[in-house]
């Protein structure tokens, strides 16, 4: 058996099953006794298999793609530049738990944002790469904006000084002026707007420090953003409070504005978000809804996400770290992730890769090695589940996976239930969805099953 | 658009209009149909006066993006400012009275 075939994966969806291949690019909806065939055919190697599973088992035997593997060798291809103007922000959203000032936090100078930048192309040109990408997040990477300014002046002009192209991104919370919208509108590629949804909502999520409404404002600049070439990513996110109102949300963006994507991400409850009254969602009921959600947001033409359930890529990192991003804080510490510190340590993890210092990104290659090696495969909860190269185990920091194998929490469960549901979407089962997610003892049946492995021993079909 | 260099004040006329590209900003003045290319250090100090950034932080701005010294980008920022007067993309205004 080829090792890309113990990625296989079979879920029991009310008397049938989903066979989900993502390394052959294959999902398909069977009974019993058809995944039973496929089963054997995968196990025999090459005996014949009835004629109904016989091209399902065709793709299935072939190669497939090389399975996802950790980055090894030389720091030569980094993710992504990081900077971070500041950890400082200007909103006082009601489940915000993050320990940096909100206003006193330091701000980076600017000459080190330009010896991050220096540092990152002289990595690039040495390595003959073409392409540069920088990113910036906070805090609110705007609320340092004098930072962003002189950086994506500074990186545009060395890029066009070394013939390579240079991209930007950015993820923040929108509270700025129209012109200095505009501005972004004009020299981003890709935007991440925070916005939880229509006034009510946003108001009471994401207010600003001093308590006043934020709504107006996110807003007019979604619009301008809208408006202009740079791509419009929307975040929401769900609370207990929001569920529900998902379709509601999904509707009134696609009317409103024009994202590429719309991504729902449930809250991550802390002790500010529970003195608020605020809790995650149930699973199934994000499930149900994020499916309404996306048929709605798909008759506009925009894609929905949930970051742990995204099917585009196959990955064994949910986010940079792994990947070789170089995130720099305001004191040029370069880290791997662009959480505090206290947040990865809280969690026994380091981050840190090394400093930025006259002489350039000093890195420690053990720690890069360290790094590397945080991935889906080194998560025992993770090994047997279908999700594994979609959500890849989800944040390091906010996810506990040093769990036993198929013991899984809610995260989990939300996941495993957005996933199948947008297979079968995938597959226009969009009815047997609704029944599906409309009866409990089916639902659990399918997140509660511990190891998705069609060829695993445990796995009965 | 318009910025403060010093006491005074700049602004861009009514009939200038310009866009944004890829790697430059293009101006144009409805009034002659002439339109100019700005690139590089010129292109980031025009986006920064859309900013209204006041006439030291440009200077400062600058000097970062150029590696310059104060000294070096407030002669370079000048001259910049005036190119662009004389060819009428942008106007001083009276700074206020009283």
């Amino acid at each position: 058996m080829l090792t890309t075939q113990l990625d296989i994966f079979s879920v029991p969806v009310d008397d049938k099953f989903l066979i989900y291949a993502p390394l052959h690019n294959l999902a398909a909806l069977v009974d019993r006794k058809a995944a039973r065939h496929i089963r054997a055919g995968l196990q025999s190697g090459s005996d014949p298999v009835p004629a109904a599973v016989q091209p399902i088992v065709e793709q299935l035997r072939s190669p497939g793609a090389p399975a996802p593997a950790p980055r090894t060798g030389p720091l030569d291809d980094p993710f992504f530049l990081g900077l971070i103007p500041t950890r400082g922000c200007n909103l006082g959203c009601c489940y915000c738990d993050f320990a940096a000032p909100k206003q006193s936090s330091p701000v980076m100078d600017l000459s080190l944002a330009c010896q991050a930048l220096d540092a990152y192309f002289d990595l690039l040109r040495g390595s003959g790469r073409r392409r540069a990408e920088v990113h910036f997040f906070g805090g609110e990477p705007f609320y340092a904006e004098t930072v962003v300014h002189l950086a994506v002046e500074y990186a545009a002009l060395r890029a066009r000084e070394l013939g390579m192209a240079v991209r930007f991104e950015a993820t923040t919370n929108g509270v700025y002026s129209a012109a200095r919208c505009h501005w972004i509108a004009d020299h981003f590629d890709t935007i991440v707007l925070s916005l939880d949804g229509p006034a009510e909502i946003q108001d009471r999520q994401r207010p600003a420090l001093d308590g006043r409404s934020t709504f107006a404002v996110v807003a007019r600049n979604a619009k301008i953003l809208s408006g202009g070439s740079v791509e419009l990513i929307l975040r929401v996110c769900v609370t207990n409070e929001t569920v529900t109102r998902m379709p509601e949300i999904a509707r009134w963006m696609g009317r409103e504005f024009c994202p590429s994507t719309v991504c729902f991400e449930t809250l991550t409850a802390t002790p500010r978000s529970r003195g608020a009254g605020l809790t995650p969602p149930v699973p199934w009921e994000f499930a149900r809804n994020f499916s309404a959600a996306a048929r709605i947001l798909g008759d506009y033409g925009i894609e929905t996400v949930l970051s742990t359930a995204d099917l585009r890529t196959s990955r064994v990192n949910f986010c940079p770290v792994g990947r070789d991003a170089l995130i720099v804080s305001p004191d040029g510490a370069v880290e791997a992730c662009y959480l505090l510190q206290e947040d990865w340590e809280r969690r026994g993890l380091n981050m840190r890769l090394g400093r930025l210092d006259g002489h350039g990104l000093q890195i420690d290659p053990e720690a890069l090695w360290r790094v590397r090696r945080l991935t889906v495969l080194e998560k025992p909860l993770c090994a047997n589940c279908l999700c594994r190269y979609h959500c890849a185990g989800g944040c390091h920091v906010n996810h506990n996976t040093a769990l036993p194998v198929g013991q899984f929490d809610a995260v989990c469960i939300q996941t495993r239930l957005v996933t199948i549901t947008q297979l079968l979407n995938q597959l226009g089962q969009h009815r047997l969805v609704d029944e599906w997610l409309a009866d409990r003892a089916m639902w659990e049946a399918s997140a509660w099953q511990r190891t998705d492995r069609l060829c695993g021993e445990e796995m009965r079909v | 658009m318009s910025g403060e260099a010093g006491a005074v004040v700049f602004s861009c006329p009514e009939a200038v209009r310009w866009v944004e590209d890829a790697d430059r900003v293009l101006v144009v003045d409805d009034r002659s149909g002439e339109t100019h290319t700005l690139r590089g250090a010129e292109a980031a100090v025009w986006g920064w006066l859309t900013l209204a950034y006041p006439y030291p932080k440009l200077v400062q701005l600058l000097a970062a993006l150029l590696v310059l010294s104060s000294a070096d980008a407030e002669q370079r920022l000048v001259a910049i400012l005036q190119d662009w007067r004389a060819a009428g993309l942008l106007q001083m205004l009276e700074p206020p009275h009283g």
